[in-house]
Order: structure tokens, then sequence, then C-alpha cells
């Protein structure tokens, strides 16, 4: 015999929910996705021992930066901003509980990627603009600081972009080394790589094409001091192929990890 | 009202020398009120028909509908609620969190969805440990938790893998109900387990998923009539064994001596009679129902045969 919901539930299950503007919806949504995106990254060990890391850096750089001038502020801004990032995206999107999650609620598909992107970035544009102002000097011009902490901001997002695509497909671990190197060898410009790779003919080139591809360091610098709007395009350009790719992933990981895990069901 | 039709699926995995047939031609339906129990063997396929009703990947043929949509899609996946095996919740979070975000998705107003979450705990009895993290859980604690994250995403359709496991033996009886509970308000329920006693008191009806194949659907009221006769037998010989496996067609060996079922009006009299004209000494006797353990030997022999 069957008991009454009335009797077992405290008042018995709520009737099904009205349904809601798709606007009023999404924000609601979008917002949980973001909460979800801050609380997984804070509430990791590795993203706060990047924190540490950053840290130290950047005690470190501000100390030379002092001693001998501002020459390599946007420098130490962009990979600490970089760091944080890489740990920070690869943490949203991880194989597991927050990968199935994005899969069970049933969103559209660009609404998880970009929600929890922004959750991520709540915590990395604060620390990166904490970096900015760490190193500026009496001297420093606030016009300067402004296109440091813009260009930053616009770098560390299509970095993050790029990690969380990569997240579902490589792994959460795979996916923060990727990042992290891109971080901190990004800066190296495609000329010296064309150089140290001249003996090298075959992969020269579709390493050097990468180089002028991806998000990197080195464009962010290069926007800083040449002012081409071109890179900030490349860069904004990759937020959304980085998001769009990330709800690709999403979609398509159910397969790949069942097939992971079951290969002889 | 059906919720759940599934029309000669098949699943596989794999191409070539490296192909293995998780599913073949599954046929059967879930109306709503229903709570359907899948059992069989490891590697028979239940969590890969689970997955493939929740959406998790596509059949290779054949057709699934869940609520009316294809399985997979947007709509057929906002009507499931799973609960994985093992259980999946970000241990970062508390648990009330992560029931707090899933809700979001599904209820805009912020007084319904708490209200939502008040019931999805209560029903999982999750109130003493909620504001806990997720990595302090026991496996218990992580069961009850599924079980309230699929209440709260599944609309009409809930699948549950082996969800009841690790759950203490007085919340576990109650769960069951609540189960139960859930399917009479407007779901079906898919409860797979490998605990046939628990399927047997909450599952209406039970599928038997061998290598991939439906093999049985059986109604759990139809094992209440018929009944089985279990004799333990003292220095049974293997050629007096042989004789009463012979006389009574159904017969199967036990740990110590055999199980007759009791159909077309034999009764224990007549078996102990026959134990007696054969001179197998007979320990001790009981007679009971049949259960779903004795579908799976019959199935087990019958492949072995």
């Amino acid at each position: 015999m069957l008991q009454s919901p009335d009797r077992t539930c405290g008042g018995g299950e709520p009737p099904a929910p009205r349904e809601p503007g798709v606007v009023a919806r999404l924000g609601v949504a979008f917002r949980a996705e973001v909460t979800l995106g801050l609380l997984l990254v804070i509430r990791h060990r590795a993203f706060r021992l990047t924190m540490l890391l950053v840290l130290a850096i950047t005690v470190i750089a501000a100390v030379g930066v002092r001693d001998r001038g501002a020459s390599n502020v946007p420098s130490t801004v962009l990979v600490a901003g970089g760091s944080l990032i890489a740990v920070a995206a690869s943490r949203v999107l991880a194989p597991g509980p927050a990968l199935a999650g994005a899969r069970w609620v049933a969103a559209p598909g660009w609404l998880v990627p970009t929600g929890r992107l922004a959750g991520a970035l709540i915590v990395v544009v604060p620390a990166t603009v904490a970096t900015v102002m760490a190193m500026s000097v009496p001297a420093s011009h606030a016009v300067d600081l402004v296109r440091v902490t813009m260009v930053a901001t616009l770098y560390v997002s299509a970095l993050g972009a790029l990690t969380v695509m990569l997240t579902p497909i490589v792994g959460s671990s795979g996916a923060a080394t990727c990042g992290f190197v891109a971080a901190w060898l990004g800066g190296v410009p495609p000329s010296a790589i064309v150089s140290a790779l001249a003996t090298w003919s075959y992969g020269q080139r579709p390493v050097v094409w990468l180089w002028n591809s991806l998000p990197l360091m080195w464009r962010a610098e290069r926007w800083l001091t040449e002012g081409q709007i071109a890179d900030g395009v490349v860069l904004a350009a990759w937020i959304v192929l980085g998001v769009t790719g990330a709800a690709w992933a999403v979609a398509a990981s159910a397969r790949w990890t069942h097939a992971r895990r079951e290969p002889t069901a | 009202m059906t919720l759940l039709r599934c029309v000669a699926v098949s699943k596989t995995y794999g191409v070539g020398k490296r192909c293995r047939v998780a599913l073949r031609d599954v046929s059967f339906e879930a109306e709503v009120g229903e709570v359907v129990g899948i059992v069989g063997p490891n590697g028979a396929g239940k969590t890969t028909l689970l997955r493939l009703i929740a959406g998790e990947s596509p059949p290779t043929s054949g057709e699934l509908h869940v609520g009316g949509h294809r399985a997979g899609t947007r709509m057929a996946r906002r009507a499931v609620g799973l609960a994985p095996d093992p259980p999946l919740a970000p241990p970062e979070l508390t648990g009330a969190e992560w029931l707090g975000y899933l809700a979001s998705h599904r209820i805009e107003r912020t007084r319904e969805r708490v209200h939502r979450v008040g019931w999805a705990m209560e029903l999982a009895e999750l109130g003493g440990f909620v504001g806990l993290r997720i990595a302090e859980y026991s496996r218990g604690m992580a069961q009850r938790l599924a079980l309230a994250t699929a209440a709260l995403l599944g609309e009409s359709v809930l699948v549950l893998d082996e969800v009841l496991k690790g759950v203490d033996p007085l919340v576990h009886r109650r769960l069951r109900d609540q189960v139960a509970v859930l399917a009479a308000e407007r779901r079906a329920v898919l409860i797979a387990s490998h605990d046939l006693a628990t399927i047997e008191r909450v599952a209406n009806r039970v599928l038997v998923l061998w290598n991939g194949r439906l093999l049985a659907d059986v109604a759990t009221a139809s094992l209440r009539t018929e009944r089985i006769a279990e004799l333990a037998l003292a220095r049974a010989t293997q050629g007096g064994l042989q004789w009463l496996l012979d006389r009574f067609p159904g017969t199967v060996r036990t740990a110590s001596g055999v199980a007759v079922p009791l159909t077309r009006g034999l009764t224990v009299e007549r078996v102990l009679a026959a134990c007696r004209e054969g001179r197998l000494a007979v320990g001790a006797s009981r007679v009971r129902y049949r259960a779903l353990e004795d579908i799976l030997v019959a199935i087990e022999e019958q492949k072995g045969a």
C-alpha cells in the first residue's frame, strides 16, 4: 500500500513549477552557473596554492619594479593572471560531478561554460587587478594601469575559455597543464620560435601556426606596446571559440567517458 | 500513460574485433505510477540501459522515447532524473548548495525553489548532514543525495542505479516507500540493483537482463502466486538427487538440497512422499513464495544446459 505523500514528506511534493519566462529562467540558471563556477574554484586546494605562487611572484616582481623601474610590469601581470585562470578554469568542467552536472541540467549549450567561466573570472580578474595595483609605482600613469588591466582581463578570459574547452577532452590536470604552459611560455614571440625551430623544418610550420593562433601572452604584450586592435580581436574571438568548443565538448563528453569506463559492458 | 517506450534498442561499443554488444533488441514500456526493477548479473547491460534512457549516450539502433521525446534530446533529458552508481556530486560543495544549483535550472522563483529543495532533502532524509561538504559524506549519505538529485531533476522518469546500496536498514525501509510515492505522484521509476529482495519489495515489474538481452518481464505480484518447497537433504547420493530433479520439472539444486516449484497442483506432501519413495532422507523442509533469485537461478541453469 502506497503511503500518502502528505504523510511521508511533510506536506508532500510541491506542485510542478510554473513555466517561467525564457529570459528569467536563463537569468536564474546563469546566476547558478556563475555561483557554482566560483565555488568550484575557490574551494579547490590547487587554486589556493596557485594564489600563493602568484603572490610570491608578485611580491618579488614588485620589489624589482621599485628598485629598477616598471619595465616588466605587463609580463608579470599576464603571467600571474594566466597562471590563476589556467588552474581555475580547469576546475569548472572537470570530468566527474562538475561535468555530469553540466549535462544533467540540460541547459542551452552556451549557458554552462559561459556561466562557469564567468564564475572563475570573478576570482581571477580581481586578483589580476590587485597584481597591477601592487606593481604600480608612484610614477605610473593611471591610463597605463587601466590599459594593462583591460588587456590582462581580455587575455585571461581568452586563456580561460581555451582551458575550459580543453577540460572535458583532456581532463582537469591536462587542461591545467596546457593552460599553465601557455601562461608561462606564451611570452615567447613567434619570431623566436621560428629561429629556435629553424633546423626542424617539418615541425616548424605547425608550431609557428599554433603560436600565431592561440591566445598567448606575446599577443597581449604586443597589443599593449603597439596598440594593434587586431590582437584584441583575436583574443576576443578566442572567448567565443572556447565557449563554443566547451559547449560541444560537454554534450559529447558522455560518450567518451562512458566508452572509457565500460569498454566491455 | 506511457512515459518510457523502448523499441528494439541495441547498443554496441567499439568497432571490428573490439566490438562488444552491451544491449540487443531490448523492448519494453513503462507507464506512469510504475516502478520497474532491472536485475541481472554483472555485465548484463543494466547500467548501459539506464544511461541510454538518461540520454548519456545514444542507442546504436532502435527507438527510445522518454516522456514523449526522443531520448538524448534536451526535452527528454529535462524529463529524466538520474542517480548514477557511484553517486556523482562535487565534493567541494555542501549537499544544500548542490541541490540549490540543480533546482535553479528548473525553477525560476526563489520561494518555489527553496520549497522544492526542502522537499527533496526531506524525501531523502538529508536533514542532518545537508550542510556538510559532500567530501565528508559516507557512501549511504551520498546515495541519499543522489536520490534527492534524481527526484529534483526528474519530471517524468527517475533512473536509479543501485541507489539504496549502503543505506542503513531503517532509512532503507523508508526510502523504499518514498520511491513508491515518487512513482505514484506522476512518474515512472526504473531501479537497477543486485539487491533482489529490495527490488521485489519496491518494484511492480522486474526486467531480467542477461548478456544484453531482455529475458524476462515479470510482474512482482505474480511471484506471490507461486510457491517453492525447499528441502534440506541429508546424505543424498548423486543418483538420488538426479532422480528427484527428473521427477519434478523446474527443480533446482541448492546449497543444502533442492528447491521444488509447487506448480500444477503439486503439494509439499507429495514431494515428501516422493522423497520417501526414493529413499532420500529429508533433514528439514519449508515452503516459501517464489523469489527473483529463483528466476535468475533458473535462467542460469537454462543457459548452462
